[in-house]
């Protein structure tokens, strides 16, 4: 876990809890929702959906995230997730982090790409 | 035995038994002195009889859609999804064949076989029931095997009310193989097979896949048949427009849907959402 300036914290290993703060900040959603829009996003990682409501529940300790029951015109009522100012706050620096990762990424394959037209041929 | 008019009365989805029993005793943390009746049945049975006059506090049921199709509006005003589950295929480690069949061949293995008994709720009683025969046509669908899902159908040896009583089966060795709840597997700590999302009603992204596969519950009279489409598992609880205990009714429903619920159902295999 990172921690954040304001004491928050957030999974940034894995992009779970970033992508569903994102998602909530989008448009609030129930858990159903989250997990069909998660995984029509990260079509080719399939997460589960025992995954995606435990990092809610996770979030929602955590602040990140408030949660009321809201019902369907013709179906059952289901917790609604909110993000929270901590939320917010949670996600811009999980955003930060990424950015800064992208340039560590972004600066090594050019360095990478350098040394391979030097080199030439099949080195490095 | 009459009924005592200050207790909680609670009916509950079989599957749900040992969750809600686990609630009950976090109630009585509260309330030390609180009366408690538990009656138990398969879900579209347990909403049958309050439909036909039961009274009860809190009515915990494994499908949604029961409370839709028989108690949504004269008897409840609205379910609240609590959790979700999974089937999966549960047997014993003394079921023949136990040291082979595996998510690729249990379709091969289990129909067809004499030596083999493989058993499933009743569609008509319980929701996991009719889940095993959604199921048994998206594995037809799924694996490419046409004529898997009648195969399966006329190949199961005995039917039980609830998901409860097919796990009791098999641990008393009664059936080899059963199509239950990954919850109650795993309440019984019973070996089992899980199957792929695709077909094992988990997954809201498979939503409209599972929709393709429908069951029809013969009614009591000709053209009171229902039908029902496959569908992610959704528990869900609620507290009738005539109960006693509302107040008491909702302390309960906060405690299953709050933090300390959550724990339970997740220590009894559920997925609390």
């Amino acid at each position: 876990m990172e921690k954040t300036e304001g004491g928050a914290s957030v999974a940034l290993d894995r992009m779970i809890q970033p992508m569903l703060l994102l998602l909530i900040l989008k448009k609030p959603a129930h858990g159903y929702e989250l997990i069909q829009n998660f995984n029509a996003i990260h079509e080719d990682e399939l997460v589960e959906p025992g995954t995606i409501y435990r990092n809610l529940r996770r979030m929602e300790k955590d602040g990140f995230v408030t949660s009321k029951w809201e019902a369907a015109e013709s179906g059952p009522a289901r917790r609604k997730y909110d993000i929270t100012r901590e939320g917010i706050i949670a996600l811009r620096e999980a955003a930060g982090k990424l950015e800064r990762q992208k340039k560590q990424i972004e600066d090594f394959l050019a360095e990478y790409r350098n040394l391979a037209v030097e080199k030439g041929g099949d080195r490095p | 035995m009459k009924a005592d008019p200050n207790a909680l009365k609670i009916l509950h989805a079989g599957a749900l038994r040992k969750p809600i029993k686990e609630c009950i005793h976090i109630l009585w943390e509260k309330y030390p002195d609180l009366k408690v009746e538990l009656d138990y049945a398969g879900s579209r049975a347990c909403a049958r009889a309050v439909a036909e006059g039961k009274i009860v506090d809190v009515i915990a049921l494994a499908d949604y859609q029961v409370f839709n199709d028989i108690l949504i509006p004269r008897f409840v005003d609205t379910s609240f999804v609590f959790a979700t589950d999974q089937m999966v295929l549960a047997f014993d480690e003394f079921s023949p064949e136990s040291n082979q069949i595996n998510e690729q061949n249990w379709m091969d293995v289990l129909p067809g076989n004499p030596a083999i008994k493989y058993a499933r709720s009743d569609h008509r009683l319980d929701p996991c029931g009719y889940r095993t025969l959604i199921l048994w046509q998206l594995a037809e669908q799924y694996y490419g095997r046409p004529g898997l899902y009648r195969e399966l159908e006329n190949g199961w040896s005995n039917l039980y009310p609830k998901s409860l009583d097919l796990a009791v089966a098999l641990m008393e060795g009664k059936i080899d193989y059963g199509f239950e709840y990954l919850s109650v597997t795993k309440q019984m700590n019973l070996p089992y097979i899980q199957f792929p999302p695709q077909i094992n009603l988990s997954d809201p992204r498979y939503a409209g896949y599972y929709a393709r596969a429908r069951v029809v519950i013969e009614g009591n009279y000709p053209g009171l048949e229902t039908e029902i489409l496959g569908a992610p598992i959704e528990f869900a609880v609620a507290i009738p427009r005539n109960s006693n205990q509302k107040v008491l009714a909702q302390e309960f429903i906060d405690i299953l849907t709050g933090p300390r619920g959550e724990e339970v159902l997740e220590a009894n295999g559920l997925i609390p959402c």
